[in-house]
């Protein structure tokens, strides 16, 4: 595979993996996750301490079932009425000097809308992946999501970045 | 429209018989009295002093409204200044951390102070002679609370000049901070580099309310208890700490009924005095020994026997000795409150003790928590619904009995009566029926 197919592999996965939030698809989603896969919130710019810092969000496998199993709890009070996402997506850049788990790490503004009821919250974020290439599948190492008021004062997010 | 502020007897009508009117809740009014009368002259809680370790270090907050820088002085104490410069009134820093060195400088006009607030020069100062400058409020320097303590590293202010002193405030409330503290081998903790914040659309009597509520997790969190249960099965291994934190979340009605819980005056309180969700965490090798090597045998016995669910320091702060965390709530309106959780590493000690902590902070009261989720989506409800037609008053009578009434100091079993809440009501009205004096 050349160096641009290699990159527009990682690119299409990065918009497969959004779109599948957005579809509700939260199974399917959990599957990209390697098994010591990672969902990181920090809450400082530039942090890289995942254990010894505060952060928003820092969910192995089991934190990430456990909250998508949730989803469909029928006493999830704060899900009613529905919660929905939507992940305006900007194309993400490949950067090889990231590399991580053998393959190059990629970078993505979005901007993250949140809607229930009559209320909307609007998040701008820097996401980071790191990825590896396990039996032909790409999964995720680390999705390292950077809000942009990561240390401000924030309402409930309900649903994944 | 009454008008609270003239109307002492319209004030003397928001609790009544274990009730609570719900202007208390949404009338931005009531919210103007309560910083004046409440908040101003409570003892609020400011940061701890492991945020500001070298000479020159501040943190900036606003403590009920106003703008306070907290900075380590020349003398190495922890002072507490108002934000706001001695001549025009600009913010002498805007960071919301740094180091100023030996002196504040306004970035306005240069006026520049000590670290405890005082005066140091101004500029063009030969324009001043003869002015009757030196009796005028700016020659004061920096404004200070009524009043600054630190306790084992916590540092509290009260706004006004009117209020309690610091002990008699919260009383033997503060052997929680001990107990706290001395979960280090050394008496001392280091606050995490940063907390978990977050915002919530409600009063911050519901909040506060909601800390001390052992009824509400068996209906409220179900379904985050519930699937921590399931999932729990599936990855026994993998992640005990979070486990041990959320399962205790399904506790049942009866869980609550022996844990014991303490009223104090002014509206603290201690739920969980014997025992409660905190008590079981597994322990962590040779912690418990390097305890007993600092404080005693018997010391150690008793700062890990006592692992509250929570502790409320009234109005601002509630604590959890294990695992070492607080949340601080500042208000910003009648249905806005902003929540800081800090979680801390005792000295000293094994490091999973901040993990774990972090872990907890993360889990339940963080903004994309599944427990918190729940709690925040009914606190907006009720923020919005209890200005419905119809009845107008929040009930807390679960368990009253008018014998309370005489006793400041109340010890008692069951962790469900709702006088660890009345009590918090009792200790507002009081403030809010003194109108706050020409002395503020």
């Amino acid at each position: 595979m050349s160096q641009s197919e290699l990159n527009n592999r990682l690119v299409e996965f990065v918009y497969h993996e959004n779109r599948l939030l957005d579809d509700r698809q939260f199974e399917q989603w959990y599957d990209l996750f390697a098994d010591d896969g990672i969902y990181w919130i920090p809450t400082q710019p530039g942090q890289t301490d995942r254990h010894m810092q505060a952060s928003i969000a820092l969910e192995d496998k089991m934190l990430l079932k456990l909250r998508i199993a949730r989803l469909s709890h029928p006493q999830a009070h704060s899900l009613q009425p529905r919660v929905s996402s939507m992940h305006v997506v900007q194309r993400p850049e490949v950067d090889a000097r990231e590399a991580g788990g053998g393959l190059p790490g990629l970078t993505s503004n979005i901007v993250y809308l949140e809607h229930q009821g009559r209320d909307q919250i609007v998040l701008g974020a820097r996401v980071r992946y790191m990825l590896r290439e396990t039996e032909g599948q790409l999964r995720i190492v680390e999705k390292k999501v950077e809000l942009l008021n990561m240390d401000g004062f924030l309402p409930s997010i309900q649903l994944f970045i | 429209m009454k008008s609270y502020r003239t109307d002492a007897e319209a004030v003397a009508g928001l609790v009544s018989n274990g009730q609570i009117h719900r202007d208390a809740y949404i009338s931005e009014e009531i919210f103007q009295l309560e910083q004046e009368r409440v908040f101003a002259r409570s003892w609020l809680y400011v940061g701890h002093e492991s945020q500001v370790p070298e000479v020159g270090d501040y943190i900036t907050l606003d403590l009920a409204g106003s703008p306070v820088i907290m900075i380590r002085h020349s003398d190495g104490s922890v002072r507490v200044l108002i934000n706001r410069c001695a001549h025009k009134g600009a913010s002498i820093v805007s960071r919301p951390q740094g180091n100023a060195g030996r002196m504040l400088r306004c970035p306005y006009h240069a006026w520049c102070y000590k670290t405890d607030g005082a005066l140091l020069a101004v500029s063009l100062k030969a324009g001043y002679k003869d002015t009757g400058f030196e009796a005028s409020a700016a020659a004061e320097g920096l404004s200070v609370p009524g009043g600054v303590e630190t306790y084992r590293g916590f540092v509290f202010a009260r706004l006004s000049r009117q209020g309690m002193a610091f002990r008699e405030y919260f009383g033997e409330t503060l052997g929680a901070l001990d107990n706290m503290a001395d979960r280090s081998p050394e008496g001392e903790l280091q606050a995490a580099g940063s907390c978990i914040r977050s915002v919530i659309r409600c009063n911050w009597k519901m909040y506060l309310e909601n800390i001390n509520d052992t009824v509400h997790p068996i209906s409220t969190h179900e379904s985050a208890a519930d699937t921590a249960r399931h999932v729990g099965e599936e990855f026994l291994k993998t992640n005990p700490t979070a486990l041990e934190q959320l399962l205790p979340f399904g506790a049942s009605y009866d869980f609550y009924t022996k844990m014991g819980a303490r009223t104090l005056p002014n509206g603290h309180s201690i739920l969980g005095t014997k025992f409660s969700i905190h008590t079981d965490y597994s322990d962590i090798p040779g912690y418990q020994e390097s305890l007993e090597q600092a404080h005693g045998k018997e010391r150690a016995r008793e700062i890990l026997a006592f692992s509250p669910q929570n502790v409320v320091f009234y109005p601002s702060l509630a604590t959890k000795g294990s695992p070492q965390i607080l949340r601080v709530l500042r208000p910003l309106a009648a249905n806005l409150t902003q929540l800081e959780v800090w979680a801390f590493q005792p000295k000293g000690a094994p490091g999973i003790m901040l993990e774990r902590g972090l872990t907890y902070s993360r889990l339940v009261f963080s903004p994309m928590s599944v427990v918190s989720h729940d709690d925040v989506h009914l606190f907006e409800s009720q923020q919005v619904s209890l200005a419905a037609a119809g009845n107008p008053w929040v009930n807390l009578q679960r368990q009253f009995d008018p014998a309370e009434l005489e006793v400041g100091d109340c010890r008692f079993e069951d962790g469900n009566n709702e006088l660890v809440m009345r009590n918090q009501y009792r200790a507002w009205h009081a403030l809010l029926m003194q109108p706050a004096g020409a002395q503020a």
